[in-house]
C-alpha cells in the first residue's frame, strides 16, 4: 500500500505517521549492504556492454537448461574483451528449429537439437540456399545423452512380458493391428492400444521413431538404403505401426507430460526420451495412474546425443562465437553435467557414473540399450520421411467454429475475431493431407453443417471458400454444439478422428447440457475411460477467455477429450491452428 | 498542540533524519568514496595488466586431442613455472591440422579460416609431419620444411579395445583360431554369422558387431588403423606395397571392417574415446584407437557401464609418437620461437614425462620406467585387462604414396566413391 492509497483509505494521521516511520526504517535497512538479494533472481538485463547468446534447443531438455542457465547468468561471465555474456534459452522442437534457422526465423548463437540426425538436414537445406554448410559436426559437442524408448504403463508392459521378455516393434504391430487390442494379452480392461509419437517434421523423437520403425521393417541394423525403406513390405510395416497412433504432436515433452497426467485412457504408450520416463516417475510418483517404464526396442534404438553447435553463419561475429563457446563450456562443466543426471539425462561427461534417477526404481534400465541403430544417410532419411507421409494415419476432422455475434469484436485491433479465425482456419486446411476428410460446422444459437465428410484433396479450394463466407451473428450454444458435432461425426477406424472447436464466449443458450462435465459424461469421456475414439482440441479465442471461466470449461473438454486446449488472440490464431495441425 | 503530539512529531523528525541519512545520504557518500577507490584500483590494475602484457610472450599450440588431459595438466604447471609465457591450446584432429597447415603461405598470418598460425604443432604421429614437410618443401609451395625442430613427446601403441562381455563371447567363438584379431573380426563379419552376435554365441540382443575408429582423413588413429589392417591382412611387419594396398582381396577385407560401424566417424581420437564411453557397448563393440585413451578412461568405463574393457594388441602394430614441432613461419617472432623451445623442453622434463604415465602414455624419455615402478601401468586391474609390454611386432610404415593409396581404398570402401 502506498501513501496515497493510505490517505484515500482514510487512515488516521497517527497511523499514517507510524506507517511512515516503519516504511522509512524499512527502506533504510533494505538499502544497507546494497546487494539487493532479490534482484539476483531477475534476468540479467541486456546492457550496451553485454552480449546475448541466443540458445535454441530441443524442449526435452528444457528443465535442465533453464535451471543451469539461471546459474550461468548469475555468474556474470565475460568475454576476453570484457563483454558480459547473457544466455537466452529458447526451447523449440528440434526439426522445427533447423527450419527456423534456414528460413531466418531464428539466429541462434548456439543450437542444440535433440540429436545429430538433424545436422545433415540443416546443412543440406542451408547449403542449397547459401552455398555452404552452416554447422561443422566436428565442432559440435554433445551435451547429454538419452536413448529413444517406448514409454508404457507398467501393467501394460507386464502384460507384454516385460521385464523378463524383450519387447520390440513386432510386438507393437501385433497389438496395433489386433481388433481385440489388449484382450489378446489377457487384459481386456485396457481396451484399445493407443500409441503416440511426435510429428517428424517438427520433432527429433518423431524422426528417430520413424527411422527405428523403418529399420525394424527391413530387418537391418545398419546400411539401410532408400530401396529398403520403399520396399512394399516395409511400407506395409510402417503403415501397421502408424495405424495405432492416437495423434501426433509437436513436442516430445508434450507426450511425456500429457500421458503421465491423463493416464491409460489417453495413451497406452508413446515414443519419448528415456529421461522423460525417469522424470515422470520421480516427479509424479504416486500421483501417476500406474508407474511408467521404459521399453528399449529389442531391434535396437537411437541415442539422442544433443549436440551443441556454434553455427558458422553471417550473423555470427567473433565476440558472439567466443561468448557461445564460454556458455557451452559452462554446460559441459562437471557441476552442470551432474545436474543433468538429476533431470534424467546420461551426462556427456564420462567421469560421472550413471545413478539415480536412472535406475529401475524410476522405470529405466541403465544397462540398456543393448544395441543402437546406425544413423541413416541423408538420402535414406528423406526416403523414410516420404514413406511416413504416405503411411501416416490420416485425419477425419470436424471443425466447429463459433459464429456468434461476439465474433464481430475487434479486441482493439483493425481485424474482427471472425476475420482472423477465417484466415487461421484456411491456413489450417492448407496443412491437411489430400486423403484427410473434412467437416465444417458453425454454431451460434443453432448449428449449421456447411460441409460434411469431404475428401480434402479435390475440395481444398471449396473448403477455403466456405470458410471465407462465415458471418457472425446470434448467441453461443457451445455444449450442445459440441455434442451435436460428436454425434454427427462418422467415426473412422482407419483415421484419427478429431474435433477442433473454436469459441470466444461462454455458453449462453445450451439446453441439453449445462456444464462441460455433463457433456463429457454423456459420451463416456472420463479420466478412467476412453469413450468414443475422438480427440477434441479446443481454442479459447479473444478477450472472453481471459475471464477464466471459459478457459476452465474448454480445458476440461480438451483434457477429457484427449486433446489439448489453446488460448488464442486475433494476432496469433493462425499460429494456434498451425500448432494443432502438428497433431495430425 | 498537545505535548504527546509534539513528542511524537519530534521522534518522527529524528527518525526521518536518521532514515534519510542511512537510506540515502550515507550510501551516496559511501558510494562516492567507493567509486573513487574503485577507480584508482581499476587504474592500478589496468597499468599492472598492461605492464604484465608487455612482458608476456604468447604461444599457440595446435595439438591432437587424444593427449588433451596430459597437455592441459602440463600447461597448468608450466604457467606457474613460467608466468612470462602464456600458452594457448588449440585441439584439432591431426589429419585436419595437417591439411590446414599444408595450405599455409608466407604472405598470410592466418590459416584454416582466419585462425592465427600456431607457434607449435603436435600431431599424434610423425606421419603427419612427414606428410606436411614433403608438401611444403616443394618449390611450388614454401620450398622448406614448415615443421622443424620436432621432438617426440610420448608414445602409445594402437590397441583393439573390446567390452569384457563381448571379449569373452568372441574368444569362445574363436578360441582355436587365435581369439581376438583383426582377421577374426573380419571373418565374424563376413562369414556365416554375418556379424550377428547371436550366431557367434553371444547375446542376440547385442545385434551386429560394431567397430569404432576415427575418420582417417581427419585423425591420425584412423590412418594408423588403415595401415595396421594392411599389415595384419598380409601377416607381415614389412612395408606394404602399392600393389598390395590395391589388391581386390585386401579391398574386400577393408570394406568389411570399415563399414561395420553404427555411429558417424569422428574427427579425433579423444572425441571417439569419449563417445565410446558415453554410448557404451550398445554402439561400439571393438574400438581401434590408442592404448593411452583406454588407460586414461579405464575407471570411467566401469562407472558408466558396470563392466571393464579388454585391451588386445594387433599382431603387427604401430606407435603414435606425438612429435612437437616449431612452425617455421615469418609470423612467428624470435621471442615466440624461444618461448616455444622453453615449452618444448618443459614437456620433456622428467616431471612432466612421468606425469604422462598417469594419463596412459609411455614417456619418450627412456630413462623413465613404464612397468614395475608403481605407475598406472602396474595397476593389477589394468594388467588383467590386457595392458602390457607385448604390444605386437612393430611394423614398418609404408611410403607416402602407399599411404595415399590405402586412404583411397578406405574412402572407396566406406563412402562407395
Amino acid at each position: 500500500m502506498n501513501v496515497l492509497n493510505a490517505l484515500k483509505a482514510g487512515f488516521s494521521r497517527r497511523l499514517l505517521a507510524l506507517w511512515l516511520v516503519v516504511a522509512i526504517f524499512a527502506t533504510a535497512c533494505s538499502s544497507d549492504g546494497g546487494s539487493g538479494g532479490g534482484a539476483s533472481n531477475q534476468p540479467t538485463p541486456i546492457t550496451p556492454d553485454a552480449i546475448k547468446v541466443t540458445f535454441t534447443y530441443g524442449s526435452e531438455k528444457d528443465a535442465w537448461v533453464k535451471a543451469v542457465t539461471q546459474t550461468f547468468n548469475q555468474s556474470n561471465q565475460r568475454t576476453a574483451s570484457g563483454k558480459l555474456i547473457v544466455a537466452e534459452p529458447i526451447p523449440v522442437g528440434s526439426t522445427e528449429s533447423a527450419y527456423d534457422i534456414v528460413e531466418g526465423r531464428a539466429q541462434p548463437a548456439l543450437w542444440s537439437p535433440a540429436s545429430r540426425l538433424l545436422i545433415p538436414i540443416l546443412n543440406d537445406e542451408w547449403l542449397a540456399k547459401n552455398g555452404k554448410e552452416i554447422v561443422d559436426p566436428a565442432e559440435c559437442r554433445d551435451l547429454v545423452l538419452s536413448p529413444i524408448v517406448i514409454m508404457m504403463w507398467r501393467p501394460m508392459a507386464e502384460a507384454l512380458g516385460w521385464p523378463n521378455q524383450n519387447i520390440g516393434w513386432a510386438d507393437i504391430i501385433k497389438l496395433a493391428t489386433s481388433p481385440n487390442g489388449w484382450a489378446d494379452y489377457g487384459k481386456p480392461q485396457f481396451g484399445k492400444f493407443r500409441f503416440g509419437h511426435t510429428h517428424p517434421d517438427y520433432s527429433n523423437s518423431g524422426l528417430q521413431a520413424i527411422a527405428a520403425i523403418a529399420y525394424a521393417a527391413s530387418g537391418k541394423q545398419r546400411g539401410l538404403t532408400p530401396d529398403d525403406v520403399k520396399a512394399p513390405d516395409a511400407v506395409k510395416f510402417m503403415q501397421q505401426v502408424e495405424s495405432s497412433i492416437a495423434h501426433y504432436g509437436r513436442s516430445t515433452g508434450f507426450f511425456g507430460r500429457e500421458m503421465a497426467a491423463r493416464g491409460t485412457a489417453y495413451l497406452s504408450a508413446a515414443i519419448v526420451y528415456e529421461n522423460l520416463v525417469a522424470e515422470n516417475n520421480k516427479e509424479r510418483g504416486t500421483r501417476l495412474e500406474f508407474p511408467l517404464v521404459a521399453i528399449y526396442p529389442k531391434e535396437g534404438t537411437f541415442q539422442s546425443d544433443h549436440p551443441a553447435c556454434i553455427p558458422d553463419a553471417p550473423y555470427m561475429n567473433a565476440d558472439l562465437k567466443e561468448a557461445a563457446g564460454i556458455y557451452r563450456n559452462f554446460l559441459l562443466a562437471n557441476a552442470q553435467q551432474q545436474r543433468a543426471l538429476e533431470f534424467g539425462f546420461r551426462p556427456a561427461d564420462t567421469s560421472i557414473a550413471i545413478g539415480a534417477p536412472l535406475t529401475r526404481d524410476f522405470g529405466v534400465d541403465p544397462d540398456q540399450p543393448k544395441n543402437t541403430l546406425s544413423v541413416p544417410t541423408a538420402a535414406t532419411l528423406r526416403a523414410i520421411r516420404e514413406v511416413w507421409q504416405q503411411t501416416k494415419r490420416k485425419v477425419n476432422l470436424t471443425m466447429l467454429i463459433d459464429v456468434s455475434g461476439s465474433m464481430r469484436e475487434q479486441d482493439g485491433t483493425n481485424t474482427s475475431r471472425i476475420q482472423s479465425a477465417r484466415e487461421g482456419a484456411k491456413a489450417f486446411v492448407d496443412q491437411l493431407a489430400d486423403e484427410d476428410t473434412f467437416t465444417l460446422i458453425t454454431f451460434s444459437s443453432n448449428q449449421l453443417v456447411l460441409l460434411e465428410n469431404l475428401p480434402v484433396g479435390p475440395n481444398r479450394d471449396r473448403i477455403k471458400r466456405e470458410i471465407d463466407s462465415l458471418i457472425a451473428q446470434g448467441g453461443t450454444k457451445l455444449y450442445d454444439s459440441i455434442a451435436f458435432s460428436i454425434e454427427r461425426m462418422k467415426l473412422s477406424t482407419e483415421k484419427i478422428n478429431a474435433l477442433v472447436v473454436l469459441s470466444d464466449g461462454e455458453d449462453t443458450e445450451s439446453q441439453r447440457f449445462t456444464s462441460p462435465s455433463t457433456l463429457m459424461d454423456r459420451f463416456g469421456m472420463r479420466a478412467e475411460a476412453a469413450g468414443p475414439d475422438v480427440s477434441i482440441f479446443t481454442i479459447g479465442f479473444g478477450r472472453a477467455v481471459e475471464s477464466g471461466d471459459l478457459q476452465t470449461i474448454l480445458k476440461t473438454i480438451a483434457s477429457r477429450g484427449r486433446g489439448a486446449f489453446y488460448k488464442a488472440t486475433i494476432a496469433d490464431i493462425s499460429q494456434i491452428y498451425q500448432e494443432i495441425s502438428t497433431f495430425f | 498542540m498537545p505535548r504527546s503530539r509534539i513528542i511524537f512529531l519530534a521522534i518522527l523528525a529524528v527518525a526521518i533524519i536518521i532514515a534519510v541519512f542511512f537510506g540515502v545520504a550515507r550510501p551516496q557518500l559511501e558510494q562516492a568514496a567507493n567509486d573513487a577507490a574503485t577507480q584508482q584500483a581499476v587504474i592500478r590494475a589496468q597499468n599492472a595488466t598492461a605492464t604484465a602484457r608487455a612482458n608476456v610472450t604468447n604461444i599457440r599450440i595446435n595439438y591432437g586431442t587424444e593427449k588433451d588431459s596430459w597437455l592441459k595438466a602440463a600447461v597448468e604447471r608450466f604457467q606457474v613455472a613460467h608466468p612470462e609465457i602464456r600458452v594457448e591450446l588449440i585441439g584439432q584432429g591431426s589429419m585436419a591440422s595437417y591439411n590446414a597447415l599444408s595450405q599455409v603461405t608466407d604472405d598470410k598470418n592466418t590459416f584454416d579460416g582466419n585462425k592465427p598460425i600456431p607457434t607449435l604443432w603436435s600431431p599424434a604421429a610423425s606421419i603427419q609431419v612427414n606428410l606436411l614437410n614433403s608438401e611444403t618443401t616443394s618449390p611450388t609451395k614454401l620450398n622448406r620444411e614448415l615443421a622443424i625442430n620436432c621432438k617426440q613427446l610420448v608414445l602409445s601403441p594402437m590397441a583393439i579395445m573390446v567390452w569384457e562381455d563381448r571379449a569373452a563371447a568372441f574368444e569362445a567363438a574363436y578360441k582355436d583360431k587365435g581369439g581376438i584379431t583383426l582377421q577374426n573380426i573380419a571373418d565374424a563379419l563376413s562369414g556365416p554369422a554375418q556379424g550377428s552376435w547371436g550366431k557367434l554365441g553371444g547375446n542376440p540382443d547385442w545385434g551386429l558387431i560394431k567397430v569404432g575408429y576415427t575418420n582417417p582423413y581427419e585423425s591420425n588413429s584412423g590412418i594408423m588403423m588403415v595401415i595396421a589392417l594392411a599389415n595384419n591382412f598380409y601377416n607381415k611387419p614389412t612395408r606394404v606395397t602399392g600393389a598390395e594396398a590395391t589388391a581386390p582381396d585386401f579391398q574386400k577385407f577393408m570394406a568389411t571392417l570399415s563399414n561395420a560401424v553404427s555411429q558417424s566417424l569422428l574427427s579425433s581420437s579423444g572425441l571417439l574415446m569419449r563417445d565410446v564411453i558415453a554410448r557404451g557397448p550398445a554402439s561400439y563393440d571393438f574400438v581401434i584407437v590408442y592404448e593411452a585413451l583406454g588407460i586414461e578412461n579405464f575407471k570411467n568405463v566401469v562407472g558408466r557401464h558396470r563392466q571393464t574393457i579388454r585391451f588386445v594388441y594387433p599382431k603387427f602394430n604401430l606407435y603414435t609418437d606425438h612429435p612437437l614441432c616449431i612452425i617455421d613461419h615469418p609470423s612467428i617472432t624470435p621471442a615466440e620461437r624461444e618461448a616455444a623451445k622453453v615449452f618444448q623442453n618443459f614437456l620433456l622434463s622428467k616431471d612432466i614425462q612421468t606425469l604422462a604415465l598417469t594419463y596412459g602414455y609411455r614417456p619418450a624419455d627412456i630413462s623413465i620406467p613404464i612397468f614395475g615402478a608403481n605407475t598406472v601401468f602396474d595397476d593389477p586391474e589394468l594388467q588383467a585387462a590386457g595392458v602390457g609390454d607385448a604390444i605386437g611386432q612393430e611394423l614398418a610404415l609404408p611410403d607416402g604414396a602407399t599411404i595415399q593409396q590405402l586412404l583411397t581404398v578406405w574412402r572407396r570402401s566406406y563412402t562407395g566413391s
